[in-house]
């Protein structure tokens, strides 16, 4: 095999990982503005999945048509969990929140488990393989599929956005305040229920993005939202746990990690090959690549 | 010698009697002296056996009221005499009731007394079976699952040991370890699916052990004594020098750092001790499938996320960091799940999501409600327990 193919393969397994490192942006902001590791994560994606193959099925519209509503269906979604209930669950057992969010994620998991099997469109396999196989992009011995290009696409200019929204905009500034030290941000008069429900808002719709972004490339099963809820952890484990920066950097460290691993070694090791990773990460760096040993 | 006279004292304190009035008083007074007698001659070991019964029984006496002596009396009767008047359908009820309440106990080393919770124990339980089951293929019958179960218990505290020394670090919290350990039994689930070395994994049936002869009422038997056992086990640890070490550094675990415990290392043995159990109640799994609905070990059940909650659940609802919570929540929850089974299974597969479901709920509003679990509260609102301050606290 020649060089252009394993380059190929390469920048096909990155342009996935822009979009894996995206909901994992998602779920390190909760973490860190919240300090609550949304156990939902693949119910979300699975969520902005099953939404994006409804245009699909219906007609050859583009997938992307379903990011905004989903975008603030999530963002509405997580806003009320975080404040109606997660800021009303008591403050000292760090582990109440934890398994509040793992009884909130079993319910979300299996409610869109039974949608799916009763009334769920049971078409969209053959449709999403279709598009998959439609347009490439090619420049000399370059190609890559077109889909993906323009989910990742998405992803970089969300991420674009996210930064800017960070560092330029009041509430954001405000939100990263909160995150730093949310006892600084109480003395100086921020309103933190509010500002970490925005948080938590923002870090759902933005799984829900990535899971719409996803919708093409990814073959529909059962276990969906178990392997997105896992490779999420995966990559905030990579990339230190409430590191958003280590976050994207992980995603697209794995994803790359699973394209070479599944052109060189065989599918059967694409998805060990995370694992490989995170196993390799954490003997190096016990932390993670961004995380911080306080 | 000072000790020993202490504590009878304490017992007779315990039965009401301040001075020796009565016969039996007196009867009871000349026994142990003649027992104290026998012991000085036999030697330190027995003395302290004794010791520790006569604490056991005065803590026991000072931590319930008569209400719950009764119950616990009539509870221990009747799981004890269970075989001969229940029915055909209770029976393996009863021993899943009990499995769970094992399982439940040494989740709760881990999670109630050091404030680490994992979401990944059907990893040691699955290693535990999935050993046992392949060396009762391979090697045979009973020689086999007993070098199994070792192999389970050694592979098990190992593999704790592993994700407790990545999930441990300093400056980690709650988070981290959790992580880990779900990322854990996905990676034994993908492991037992994709690369099948043992020839056990895609639901391959195990066969009927020939040479371990059970019945329903030999497994309940084994389950009650090792439900009964680590019970005993947990309260003895959990009064040692490593177990108050746990719950010092689940209170404060700076202040323990520094009062000079070794935080890493005490959590580490949590996790071993705790997965070594856990590994015990696999291979139990293992050799009652043949009374199990659906005889075979299948790496897609064994290892999953809602296998982990499911074992932790019961704990949750009945009292973390307690000791009745396990068996509490196993005994409430147990039937309830059971009876979801039953359901799905009879409208077909539409219901499948009803357990979940449930179990989900169950969880948020457990959290929402009482995070602390059924135990303390429930005992003291129907007087088993004396209110206010209790021994083993519960989890804050």
């Amino acid at each position: 095999m020649s060089l252009a193919f394993y380059v190929n393969v390469l920048i096909g397994g990155l342009l996935t990982g822009l979009v894996y490192g995206l909901a994992s942006l998602g779920l390190a902001m909760i973490i860190r503005v919240t300090r609550v590791v949304n156990f939902a994560h693949g119910a979300m994606m699975v969520a902005g999945l099953l939404a994006a193959t409804l245009p699909i099925a219906s007609r050859s519209m583009d997938p992307l048509m379903a990011l905004p509503p989903v975008a603030l269906g999530l963002f509405i979604f997580g806003f009320v969990i975080q404040w109606s209930l997660i800021s009303r669950l008591p403050e000292l057992p760090q582990s109440c929140r934890l398994l509040f969010m793992v009884g909130i994620a079993m319910m979300a998991a299996s409610g869109l488990s039974a949608l799916f099997r009763f009334g769920g469109s049971g078409t969209l396999l053959p449709v999403a393989l279709d598009n998959l196989a439609a347009a490439n992009l090619a420049a000399g011995s370059f190609q890559v599929d077109q889909v993906r290009v323009h989910a990742a696409l998405v992803a970089v200019m969300v991420t674009g956005g996210l930064i800017f929204f960070f560092n330029v905009s009041r509430t954001g500034k405000a939100i990263s305040a909160c995150s730093d030290s949310p006892l600084g941000a109480l003395v100086i008069g921020l309103d933190l229920e509010w500002l970490q429900a925005v948080g938590f808002g923002l870090g759902s719709a933005l799984t829900g993005i990535a899971g719409c972004l996803l919708a093409n490339t990814v073959v529909v099963r059962p276990t969906l939202v178990q392997d997105f809820t896992v490779i999420g952890f995966i990559i905030i484990l990579i990339g230190g746990i409430d590191s958003v920066g280590g976050a994207l950097a992980g995603g697209m460290l794995v994803g790359m990690t699973e394209a070479m691993a599944g052109t060189l070694l065989g599918p059967e090791m694409k998805e060990l090959s995370a694992y490989l990773l995170l196993v390799l990460v954490l003997l190096l760096r016990p932390h993670g690549l961004g995380g911080r040993a306080e | 010698m000072t000790d020993t006279a202490r504590l009878i004292a304490k017992f007779k304190l315990s039965f009401g009697v301040t001075g020796i009035r009565n016969a039996f008083g007196s009867a009871l007074w000349f026994g142990l002296t003649l027992l104290i007698g026998l012991i000085r001659v036999m030697g330190n070991l027995p003395e302290r056996l004794l010791c520790a019964t006569i604490e056991f029984w005065t803590d026991l006496m000072a931590a319930t009221t008569w209400q719950g002596r009764l119950l616990g009396c009539g509870l221990l009767l009747g799981l004890a005499t269970l075989p001969n008047w229940a029915g055909a359908s209770l029976l393996p009820m009863m021993i899943s009731v009990l499995w769970f309440a094992y399982v439940g106990q040494a989740w709760n080393i881990l999670a109630g007394f050091v404030g680490q919770f994992s979401l990944g124990h059907a990893l040691f339980v699955g290693v535990g079976a999935y050993l046992a089951g392949g060396t009762m293929v391979y090697v045979g019958g009973g020689p086999g699952f007993g070098l199994g179960l070792g192999l389970g218990l050694v592979v098990a505290a190992a593999l704790g040991a592993a994700i407790g020394a990545l999930g441990f670090r300093k400056g980690m919290g709650v988070n981290h370890f959790a992580l880990l350990t779900v990322v854990a039994v996905e990676l034994a689930r993908l492991c037992f699916t994709q690369f099948d070395g043992l020839r056990l994994g895609i639901g391959r049936a195990l066969p009927p052990s020939r040479l371990l002869i059970l019945t329903p009422t030999h497994f309940y038997y084994i389950i009650l004594a090792l439900t009964v056992l680590l019970l005993l086990f947990c309260r003895i640890l959990v009064r040692s020098r490593l177990g108050r070490a746990w719950l010092a550094l689940r209170e404060a675990p700076i202040a323990a750092a520094a009062t000079g415990i070794n935080v890493f290392r005490a959590k580490l043995a949590a996790v071993m001790i705790s997965a070594a159990f856990c590994a015990v109640a696999g291979a139990f799994q293992a050799i009652s499938v043949q009374i199990q609905a659906a005889p075979a070990l299948d790496p897609g059940r064994v290892f999953s996320f809602t296998g982990s909650v499911e074992i932790a659940l019961g704990v949750i609802v009945g009292g973390t960091g307690t000791l009745v919570g396990p068996l509490l929540g196993a005994l409430v929850l147990t039937p309830f799940g059971e009876g979801l089974n039953l359901l799905a299974a009879r409208t077909g597969h539409g219901m499948l999501e009803l357990k979940p479901l449930c179990y989900g709920l169950i969880l948020v509003l457990v959290e929402f409600l009482r995070p602390a679990g059924l135990w303390p509260w429930l005992g003291q609102r129907l007087r088993l327990v004396p209110g206010g301050d209790l021994a083993e606290g519960g989890r804050r």
